[in-house]
């Protein structure tokens, strides 16, 4: 009799499964739906709040209360806007001076939904969000955003601050003095293709792009090195000056080395010698030693 | 006595026998050089003498050009002395007592673990900051003389850093501890096998090999840290588990019940598995590398200890080093895997790839060892002093550094910047661009191992890995066998690597649209197995170790075969680099088969005879005349009664702190004794003859031995075979074998030298 219980309770909760998968793709589209129209408004967060949800989609279907949809809403919006960006800044590399904000805001969507409080104090949408399923698509969609962030060292480039509880992201100080720096360089590479000089200097015919902007360049470079040491690089940073002095070295074929084989030459070939010199004196010593003990021994 | 006769000109015609050896040290510990002569070769221990009062007769012949022989090597007493002093304190013992000395077993192996473990960190990250140093002082040169055309100036800053560092590792090898010259396992092998390396476990080689390999490393030398690593876990083994420093003359009331050789034999084979635990990242790696290449006698109740101590060097060094790299506490941090995370997988029809990259490794292996060979035996014959070994080591860094110099001088190979490296030396490429050959010169030699692994396909050009590894493979040829601390395994792993990622090139050439040769990390890695398979022919640890190094199980299948493959076509030409070393320094070490086709040799003809014995009670007057005997520094002496029988058996030591303590029957009650402590308090360095003062009216003192002797020793019939023999001795770890008659008596004395002798020489 239990087992028959228990039977019929088992196939009652599979049959819920069932109707819960199926459910899905109904929520799914509710949510390109709002992600459009948030975009398209540009809307602040707040607005967000209010908009995110559209009145239509029966959030009953899902078995997940509306207050708890409200933030897996605005957590698609806030990945997909982020990712958007970083890709479309993914080449030249821009995205960590361009999507800090959206960065900012993936973390903050998610750190409600870790401290799981939603509106009126309901609580368990972190359970529901987040530990639901076996796929677990939101958690490795964070993991996903916060990898490509750390991975360009992203943070280096910023001073965080907090406003109101909100991270505040702003460029730092060197960061900007080396943009501007490698800008006016790339800006003199430019002028120098299109044939415009700029106004201090006279187009003689000698004047090459490198006697050019040769100091701007090094100027730029200076800084990089002294900010590399500093170890505050990110790669917004390091990818701009790769490809300055990829134009520089390749391009322009400004690189200064005057190679000198003389004296090395010299000092290889002395190297090379003293094995020799060793292993014979070496050989040549024994043997003569040799020799010498056995001319002794035969005397005495 | 005519097969005597017959062995030893046998010994001294063989041109490798006769070069002395000096990679396992000029020692002055042993002294009985009257013993390589044939004639006077009476009885038993042979090649086993203590400090005995010889030392003095012997004089001042050079240390440095006396040719190494057997005859200094003695052995270990593997076998416990069960006298009456024995039975009484065992029956003495509690059962609380027998328990607290199991609980200091742990103990001891916890305490041997966590340091071995401190001391890698030390060793790495001296390393780490040294090198560090040097390249940034190098770098910064460059970059300044690259514009202003003294590029000499780096070059010999280089040379002059290089040279600086590597002569400190040289002059203390040299000087300090010679024992400590290249990789220790060798002499670590020996250890365990039952011979006496002198100084081998000793606090000063200990701290030369430290220092040096530090310096050796980080001054450039083609050398690796790992072999070195080992030597010191032993040699920490062996001084922590003694609970004392005679250098420093510390005694703790500590550990007294394991002063003796055949407890320490187990902790010197903890602390090699603690060592390549540390060296590695490989525990199990570690307790396979003691059983299958340092241990000749395994204790199963040791195994768990042993992986204890590996666990527990493995984990601290990774602790350690993890807060260096500040992950603190992440010890899943994947930096802290040796050679890198692995996470490719490989298809069948690459199996055979493999394969014929094993048999490359195996023919490089064994080119190698017979480069290396002759070069040894020409060091051994030619360089011999002193002075002359540190010079040696000086030019062998400096042509080191003029070499990888040049590489990046003359490689035009550059790439451009942007793809995740370590190094990114510009040097004469254009801006924007790095050195591709720096990237493998600047880092410590590890780091250029973990980038021809992982760097991703490109980052090396065919021709620079070209030009790279055909000077390396001679130059770590070349450096093997130094006189400075060095190990093997990273140079066999960045040739093969080299060559390996080589292959995977070539691999992606022939099909650049396949999946399966996008990924030349698993050609690296193969290559790397397959060369170090071939020099040193390990297998299983070897495979563990790699596996654990790499992080990655899925390789095993191809790292397994191919080491299996190099280490037979290495065998079909030679043997293994560290089997060469300690054939070559005359180690009286016993293999571990009995040598073929010799059933039909007998005790009688393996014996030394006739055996020079004592009697149960004696005059001090004979006991001082045998102990000071210059042709009979024997460390053992079959005791017998007044009718000539076997009584039992009765060490050198044990007679000399008979005699110093005068325990002479006409000065003591009948039940003085002395006590156990006693003799384990001398352990290990026993004093001379020539410190003990005897009087002409004690001459005249009889000595009662029957308490101290061995009562039952191992004893075999005359009639045995030589296979017989061999097998008592290489289970049981034995020093002597007395050989009795029909009638108990002595008819002569086996020692390991005299199997060692017939192994080699057998049936010639």
């Amino acid at each position: 009799m239990i087992e028959m219980i228990f039977y019929g309770y088992f196939c009652f909760v599979f049959m819920q499964c069932l109707s819960g998968i199926i459910i899905i793709p109904g929520t799914v589209s509710g949510t390109k739906y709002v992600k459009y129209k948030t975009s398209a408004f540009n809307s602040s967060f707040n607005e967000f709040w209010v908009e995110v949800v559209p009145e239509t989609v029966n959030v009953a279907e899902g078995r997940v209360p509306k207050e708890c949809m409200k933030f897996l809403f605005a957590f698609s919006n806030a990945t997909s806007d982020f990712i958007d960006c970083a890709v479309t800044n993914a080449r030249p590399l821009h995205y960590c001076q361009k999507c800090a904000e959206k960065y900012v805001k993936v973390q903050e969507i998610y750190k409600l939904i870790f401290k799981d409080v939603s509106e009126g104090g309901m609580k368990g949408c972190k359970e529901l969000i987040l530990r639901a399923d076996n796929i677990q698509v939101v958690l490795m969609t964070y993991d996903f955003v916060t990898s490509i962030w750390s991975k360009s060292t992203c943070d280096n480039c910023f001073n965080v601050s907090y406003k109101n509880h909100t991270k505040v992201y702003n460029v730092t100080k060197e960061a900007k003095l080396l943009l501007k720096k490698i800008n006016n360089t790339m800006d003199c590479f430019r002028d120098f293709a299109s044939g415009i000089f700029p106004s201090n200097q006279t187009s003689d015919s000698n004047s090459t792009v490198c006697t050019m902007c040769i100091n701007l360049y090094c100027d730029a470079n200076d800084l990089y090195d002294q900010i590399e040491r500093d170890k505050l690089l990110c790669s917004d940073l390091i990818d701009s000056m790769n490809y300055t002095r990829l134009d520089w070295g390749k391009k322009y074929n400004c690189t200064i080395a005057v190679i000198d084989k003389g004296e090395v030459w010299i000092i290889t070939a002395i190297v090379c010698f003293l094995p020799i010199m060793f292993y014979v004196g070496a050989w040549l010593c024994k043997t003569k030693c040799l020799c010498h003990s056995q001319v002794v021994e035969t005397e005495s | 006595m005519d097969t005597r006769g017959d062995l030893s000109p046998l010994l001294s015609n063989d041109e490798d026998d006769e070069v002395m050896i000096s990679s396992i040290g000029n020692h002055s510990e042993a002294s009985c050089r009257f013993l390589s002569t044939p004639n006077r070769r009476t009885s038993d221990g042979l090649f086993e003498n203590g400090d005995s009062g010889i030392e003095a007769l012997v004089s001042d012949t050079d240390e440095s050009v006396r040719p190494k022989k057997t005859a200094d090597y003695e052995a270990l007493d593997y076998d416990t002395i069960e006298n009456e002093l024995y039975y009484a304190e065992e029956t003495k013992m509690s059962h609380r007592q027998w328990k607290c000395i199991q609980i200091q077993r742990w103990l001891i192996c916890v305490l041997i673990g966590i340091t071995t473990g401190l001391v890698a960190v030390i060793i790495n990250i001296s390393i780490i900051q040294l090198t560090e140093l040097k390249m940034k002082i190098v770098t910064q040169a460059i970059e300044k003389c690259v514009k202003s055309a003294c590029l000499y100036q780096p070059l010999l800053i280089w040379i002059t850093i290089n040279a600086g560092l590597v002569m400190i590792a040289a002059l203390l090898t040299v000087f300090v501890a010679p024992v400590a010259a290249g990789s220790g396992i060798p002499q670590i092998k020996c250890f365990l096998n039952g011979v006496k390396v002198p100084n081998v476990v000793r606090l000063k080689t200990f701290f030369t090999k430290v220092v040096g390999i530090i310096a050796s490393v980080s001054g450039g030398l083609a050398v690796g840290k790992e072999g070195p690593m080992i030597h010191a876990g032993a040699v920490l083994a062996a001084g922590i588990s003694q609970g004392r420093s005679i250098t420093f003359k510390l005694t703790f009331p500590l550990f007294e019940y394991f002063r003796n050789d055949r407890e320490k034999r187990d902790f010197v084979c903890a602390g090699a598995a603690a060592g390549v635990a540390a060296a590695f990242g490989a525990p199990v790696g570690g307790v396979l590398f003691s059983l299958e290449e340092a241990s000749s006698f395994w204790n199963q109740a040791l195994t768990w200890r042993i992986f204890l101590c590996s666990i527990l060097s493995s984990y601290s060094l990774n602790f350690f080093m993890s807060l260096y790299h500040h992950h603190g506490g992440d010890l899943a941090y994947p930096g802290l895997i040796n050679f890198g995370k692995f996470e490719g997988t490989y298809e069948g029809f690459e199996l055979p790839i493999f394969f014929f990259m094993g048999v490359i490794g195996g023919l490089l292996g064994a080119l190698f060892n017979a480069i290396n060979h002759k070069i040894t035996i020409f060091r051994n014959k030619y360089v011999t002093i002193r002075f002359l070994k540190v010079v040696e080591v000086i030019i062998v860094s400096v042509v080191s550094a003029t070499i990888a110099f040049m590489m990046m001088f003359l490689s035009a190979q550059c790439n451009p910047l942007g793809q995740d490296i370590n190094v990114d030396l510009q040097f004469l490429c254009e801006d924007g661009q790095y050195n591709t050959m720096a990237s493998l010169f600047f880092t410590p030699p590890e780091d250029s191992v973990k980038s021809l692994f992982h760097d991703p396909l490109g980052s090396f050009q065919p021709l620079t890995i070209i030009i790279f590894v055909l000077p390396y493979f001679f130059v770590a040829c070349w450096t093997y066998g130094l006189q400075v601390p060095s190990g093997l395994f990273i140079p066999a792993l960045l040739i093969g690597a080299a060559w390996g990622r080589l292959i995977g090139i070539c691999m992606n050439a022939i099909c650049p649209d396949c999946l399966w040769s996008q990924d030349v990390a698993k050609y690296a890695l193969i290559g790397a197995a397959a060369q170090l398979g071939g020099t040193v022919r390990m297998t299983i640890s070897l495979t563990v170790i790699l596996i654990e190094a790499t992080g990655n199980i899925s390789y095993s299948l191809p790292l397994m075969t191919v080491l299996m493959i190099a280490k037979w076509v290495g065998d079909f030409f030679n043997q293994g680099i560290y089997d060469k070393h300690v054939h070559l320094a005359k180690v009286p070490i016993l293999e571990w088969e009995p040598p073929p086709l010799s059933i039909n040799i007998h005790a009688r003809e393996v014996m030394g005879t006739p055996a020079v014995t004592v009697r149960e009670v004696c005059l001090v007057k004979d006991i001082c005349r045998v102990l000071s005997d210059p042709h009979n520094c024997h460390s053992g002496y079959p005791v017998t009664n007044e009718e000539g029988k076997f009584r039992g058996f009765v060490l050198r030591s044990q007679l000399l702190i008979l005699l110093k303590h005068k325990v002479f029957m006409e000065r003591s009650g009948p039940d003085d004794r002395l006590e156990l402590a006693v003799f384990r308090d001398s352990y290990p360095r026993y004093f001379p003859l020539s410190i003990v003062n005897v009087s002409e009216d004690e001459q005249r003192c009889h000595i009662d031995i029957r308490p101290y002797l061995n009562p039952a020793p191992y004893t075999i019939s005359e009639r045995a075979s030589l296979p017989r023999i061999f097998r008592l001795f290489r289970a049981l770890g034995l020093r002597h074998l007395v050989v009795v008659n029909d009638n108990f008596e002595v008819v002569g004395i086996v020692t390991r030298k005299d199997i060692w002798k017939w192994g080699h020489h057998g049936k010639s």
